[in-house]
């Protein structure tokens, strides 16, 4: 199915090499770009499988957009006692300035990353939700581009929808908040972000311009692209690589120096849209994720279509009871950590370790949530001419405009460390090109 | 009647990005006139001038901190220690280049990405200059790219106009006869009458002034010619 492709992996190598198909990565404090690790062998989906997937992220998405209208605004969902107020008030992608605020068109996410796994008896399980600056989409699109020129075979023989339409969901995103036709520019915080790449791709494939701070300005609560020598263009659409915190240091914080002062009055005005909508991460706290199945349901009326991993919260005492007695069979995560940070596997921790673990839960519960580990398949890889099995995850990219779209691909990473569960690219993990089957 | 909707065009230059464009072009038209610069040179130290190397550093204006012809090809080829070396003037274009991706698309783009990967081999490699000429011939490309994919004409004139202003500037120092300056110098000023906005017109008119044949080697020239640009 894909053998032709195996083939061709140098000469893909140097296509990726040729586009600089980089991320950056920060060790002891020093800066380093490096080649993201590809394989050539791509996760299949198959198109039944893929209709269950996208019908669910549909649904998990729009039940999430109708979350973040709700606790920014009426809090139905605290009143009525579905969701306990301390995970909204103490979460801290809570944001107190966006009370009040409806975005644009009424969408607060965007653009919204949905990790998944797929368990060996064949379900498939959200991990997360990235509903901030989910990154990572660019590059099953580049190389896509780059192995359909390598192989082209390998895409007449198999039918595989083409993922190279990325760029235009995104426009067309941005085309839809779009307020007063103003310009529409990617807002990165430069080069030495890890995802730099995927900001300057996007920007040209989308044909939308790549701002920095410096670029923009905001006067009588308008912002601006600032041109050659004083000329200024209204601004209608940000789409920002920058993370709430940073986004204005007159808002919040004060030294941020990749922020643009005064945007969250533009904002919070409604004379720009801001995807993704700041004050997102109250949504896609690990201790909100939790709640998603009940949200689909209070919100939309129905069952969660897709499943979330066993989940248990430390907050409710018949949970921390159990997350006590099963410490060594379950994964620990810090809430306020992503990345692949603060995940801690019980099986992998020494007496020391597992006592320390305990204390935190019991002295801090809202901090920590506990999975059961799912046992999730193993992907085929190349190492050298061999093929090897290691675990992967799926981030699926959903697009929210006038309708919501699940983009028919995704950025499937595997762990390059064969004990490891760990696929973050920031913790040395590779990439896979994700097939979605016509048939 | 059918309408066509327009999609939005997003352009805009901030200063920022002029600078970068400018430099951009300036950094390339320098890696590619070094190059050819250094065959030259070090083609006389074959026989007839074993230090002319001294006397291409002097031209430059760079610092000759070597001790021998052989050291100075090497160093001055790829030690990234030193600042004016040739693999860290590319490191220059790719600075900005890299920052220019949208507007100079991945094409244009990847000539300087495919010049830096080749230049890092070479390097670990100590490959002979000779077997750069694959450099030049990406730093060519990169030019036709700019001429030929880049259809936004403020884009492509600013990086023309550092260019040249680069070109101007060595052809200058090495002492290349008159008519040659005033047949780059034709180049330049399509670039600077053209977009008048991006020139210094008093040093514009400073630099015309010195160009004949008695003046246009005076220091004063070159501080001109290197003040034209204004973003």
């Amino acid at each position: 199915m894909y053998s032709l492709l195996i083939k061709q992996k140098d000469t893909v190598n140097r296509w990726m090499e040729r586009f600089g198909v980089r991320f950056g990565i920060y060790k002891n404090g020093v800066f380093n770009e490096q080649i993201f690790p590809f394989d050539p062998i791509p996760r299949i989906i198959t198109n039944s499988d893929w209709a269950e997937i996208e019908a669910g992220l549909i649904q998990r998405v729009n039940a999430l957009n109708l979350f973040l209208e709700d606790i920014y605004n009426e809090k139905r969902i605290v009143k009525e006692g579905i969701i306990p107020e301390e995970f909204i008030y103490s979460s801290k992608g809570y944001l107190a300035q966006c009370e009040g605020i409806t975005p644009p068109k009424g969408i607060f996410s965007h653009i919204s990353g949905i990790d998944l796994v797929q368990a060996k008896d064949g379900t498939w399980y959200v991990l997360e939700d990235n509903l901030r600056i989910p990154s990572g989409a660019s590059y099953p699109m580049i190389a896509r581009d780059i192995t359909r020129k390598a192989s082209p075979e390998t895409f007449s023989n198999n039918k595989v929808y083409d993922n190279r339409n990325y760029s235009s969901l995104i426009r067309k995103a941005m085309d839809y908040v779009n307020v007063d036709n103003g310009l529409e520019v990617i807002l990165t915080p430069g080069r030495y972000n890890s995802a730099y790449f995927e900001h300057s791709y996007l920007a040209e494939k989308a044909g939308v311009l790549l701002a920095y701070a410096d670029d923009l300005i905001v006067e009588n609560d308008m912002v601006y692209y600032k041109g050659l020598f004083d000329k200024k263009e209204r601004v209608g659409v940000i789409y920002r690589r920058i993370s709430d915190e940073y986004l204005d240091p007159l808002a919040f914080e004060s030294t941020s120096l990749l922020g643009v002062p005064n945007l969250m009055r533009a904002y919070a005005k409604g004379h720009v849209a801001i995807m993704n909508a700041l004050g997102n991460g109250v949504a896609d706290d690990k201790g909100i994720y939790y709640f998603v199945p009940k949200m689909v349901e209070f919100y939309l009326g129905e069952k969660a279509i897709l499943k979330n991993a066993p989940t248990y919260l430390p907050y409710f005492e018949e949970d921390k009871r159990f997350v006590l007695d099963n410490l060594k069979t379950l994964v620990i995560k810090d809430v306020a950590e992503a990345g692949g940070y603060g995940v801690m596997f019980g099986k992998d921790m020494d007496q020391n370790q597992l006592d320390n673990i305990r204390n935190l839960i019991e002295t801090d519960s809202r901090r920590w949530i506990a999975q059961e580990v799912i046992d999730f398949i193993d992907l085929e890889i190349m190492e050298g001419e061999e093929k090897v099995y290691r675990k992967s995850d799926l981030r699926a990219f959903v697009v929210s405009e006038a309708e919501t779209h699940v983009w028919r691909s995704g950025l499937t990473r595997y762990t390059r460390n064969p004990t490891s569960f760990v696929v973050n690219s920031s913790q040395g993990g590779g990439f896979k090109d994700t097939w979605v089957m016509k048939k | 009647m059918q309408t066509i909707q327009l999609k939005k065009l997003n352009t805009g230059i901030s200063m920022a990005k002029a600078n970068r464009l400018f430099w951009m072009g300036r950094y390339a038209e320098r890696v590619y006139l070094a190059l050819h610069l250094l065959r030259k040179h070090n083609d006389l130290m074959i026989d007839e001038d074993h230090d002319s190397y001294i006397s291409f550093c002097n031209k430059m204006g760079i610092e000759n901190r070597y001790s021998s012809g052989a050291e100075f090809i090497m160093s001055y080829l790829y030690s990234t220690e030193n600042p004016d070396s040739i693999i860290n003037m590319l490191e220059r274009v790719n600075d900005n280049a890299i920052l220019l991706r949208e507007e100079i698309m991945s094409e244009t783009l990847s000539y300087i990405q495919m010049s830096i990967s080749y230049m890092q081999k070479a390097r670990e490699g100590n490959v002979i200059l000779s077997e750069l000429q694959t450099i030049t011939d990406y730093i060519l490309a990169f030019w036709g790219s700019v001429d030929e994919r880049i259809l936004n004409t403020k884009i492509r004139r600013t990086i023309k106009f550092g260019k040249f202003v680069e070109s101007a500037d060595l052809h200058i120092r090495f002492d290349y006869p008159f008519d040659r300056i005033a047949d780059i110098n034709n180049r330049l000023f399509e670039y600077t009458d053209k977009d008048p906005e991006l020139c210094d017109e008093i040093k514009l008119i400073a630099y015309k002034n010195k160009m004949s044949f008695d003046t246009y080697k005076e220091p004063q020239t070159l501080f001109y010619l290197n003040g034209l640009f204004t973003a």
